[in-house]
């Protein structure tokens, strides 16, 4: 994808109505960084979130029983510093489960949440985690295996992305998530270029 | 005498050829060697899972085009190791034919005739030239354990393509070999010994590679014959000390070797 496109899909991102932008899976939060590398102005989205009664803390770090609240949590985890220990945890086992299970992740995510559309949310979602977690902590292993979960094509798909924007709610997150991985890997991929650490 | 079995990832494996030749020289009884076989479709749907389409390129360069596995360098390479080692047998049959070491063809390493084998033998050690990953019933019936020489320095990388690794995250220090007992982790048994690999500030990623296997043949032999002299002991390692790595995606592979040449120039 290049800059232009960029351009052009953060503009019809910039766009939709608040509603959209406030999604409750925060697709958007914590992109200040690289937006600004691509001289994008970041939009009003998201809010702080508390994960101190957090189940991720207690519970067995897995894809099996992996929610999105988890996922919400151990991003937030990041953000704040609150606990890189308990993100790193969750980091390792969903890292390999991805890597080991690539060619079934499809099958996997569609049984586990009962349709591939769902299926597929849940991975772009852990993916954007998996981004967040090698920004915060240099491991280029995540940003590895996301650049492998975004050659699926069942995951990713750049060409429909700004015609999905438009659509209902669950396409324009998943949208709004495959955006996020395309703008922050292509973001890490030019700093690697450049001899920069991640 | 000191007695060993060697697990052999196919019958061409020039590293098997000449970890049993070197093996024998330092008068060690070699009992048998144990090779998978080649045409498997259960090894090829595992490692088809493990590499995807990068299977598919190597058995295409391998099978198809015939390259040559170790082209022609100024530095030692598996070829001029062998010649200048005077070792020119072609095959692990043709070495266990001339040596009478019986041979046993298997499916998978980890399978119940194998187990039987080691029973019978009773090696004192097992010298893993490749094939896989080892299950508890064969590690259990290794005599000491199954020893293998892995091509990254542990216990910092483990896993896959950990020449390349290192060399991404800026860490050229630890573009080395480890000799190691196999456990049922990926790369988590004990070490025996760690080494670094010296290159040439201008040596792409293959050439670092083509470099690594006579080390690794000259090593894996020596340690085992000096753990089995007890001149070696076992160290373990703490499971936090490094980091699984997996099959390098290709974008980063490039930027790799973008980063090594810089690092030359």
């Amino acid at each position: 994808m290049n800059e232009s496109v960029i351009h052009e899909i953060w503009q019809a991102i910039s766009n939709l109505p608040p509603e959209r932008l406030n999604d409750p899976l925060l697709p958007l939060e914590h992109l200040d960084e690289s937006l600004r590398h691509f001289q994008l102005e970041p939009v009003q989205s998201g809010r702080k979130r508390f994960v101190k009664e957090s189940q991720v803390f207690t519970k067995d770090a897995n894809f099996k029983d992996l929610r999105h609240e988890d996922l919400l949590d151990i991003r937030y985890l990041l953000y704040t510093g609150e606990s890189i220990e308990t993100a790193a945890i969750w980091a390792e086992k969903l890292l390999r489960f991805c890597e080991v299970r690539l060619n079934s992740l499809r099958q996997r995510a569609a049984e586990k949440c009962g349709s591939l559309r769902e299926g597929r949310l849940l991975v772009l979602h852990l993916a954007a985690f998996l981004l967040d977690y090698a920004d915060f902590t240099k491991d280029l292993r995540c940003l590895n295996t996301v650049l492998k979960l975004m050659d699926q094509t069942w995951i990713l798909n750049e060409h429909s992305i700004q015609s999905r924007l438009r659509g209902k709610t669950e396409e324009t997150t998943s949208a709004l998530f495959e955006f996020r991985l395309l703008l922050v890997t292509k973001c890490m991929l030019s700093r690697l270029e450049r001899g920069e650490s991640l | 005498m000191s007695s060993v079995v060697i697990f052999s990832p196919s019958r061409y494996s020039l590293y098997t050829i000449s970890v049993t030749e070197l093996l024998r020289r330092s008068g060690v009884d070699v009992r048998a060697v144990i090779v998978r076989k080649l045409v498997n479709p259960g090894r090829f749907v595992s490692e088809f899972r493990r590499d995807g389409s990068r299977l598919l390129k190597k058995i295409w360069k391998k099978l198809v085009l015939r390259e040559r596995a170790y082209s022609e360098q100024t530095f030692e390479t598996m070829a001029s190791f062998m010649h200048t080692e005077g070792i020119a047998f072609k095959s692990v049959d043709t070495i266990t034919k001339a040596y009478d070491i019986p041979i046993q063809y298997c499916r998978d390493l980890n399978d119940p005739e194998v187990v039987q084998t080691l029973q019978h033998l009773k090696p004192d050690l097992v010298v893993f030239t490749g094939g896989g990953l080892i299950r508890k019933e064969v590690l259990a019936n290794a005599g000491a354990g199954v020893v293998n020489c892995h091509m990254g320095m542990l216990p910092s990388y483990r896993g896959m393509d950990v020449v390349e690794w290192p060399i991404l995250e800026g860490d050229l220090e630890h573009i080395g070999m480890t000799v190691h007992f196999m456990d049922e982790g990926v790369d988590t048994g004990d070490i025996l010994r760690t080494r670094r690999v010296e290159f040439a500030p201008d040596d792409t990623i293959k050439q670092i590679r083509d470099r690594f296997e006579p080390f690794m043949c000259r090593e894996i032999v020596a340690v085992c014959v000096e753990y089995m002299a007890g001149k070696v002991k076992r160290q373990p390692q703490k499971k936090e000390s490094g980091k699984q790595y997996f099959v390098m995606h290709p974008l980063l592979i490039v930027l790799a070797e973008e980063k090594l040449k810089r690092k030359s120039g």
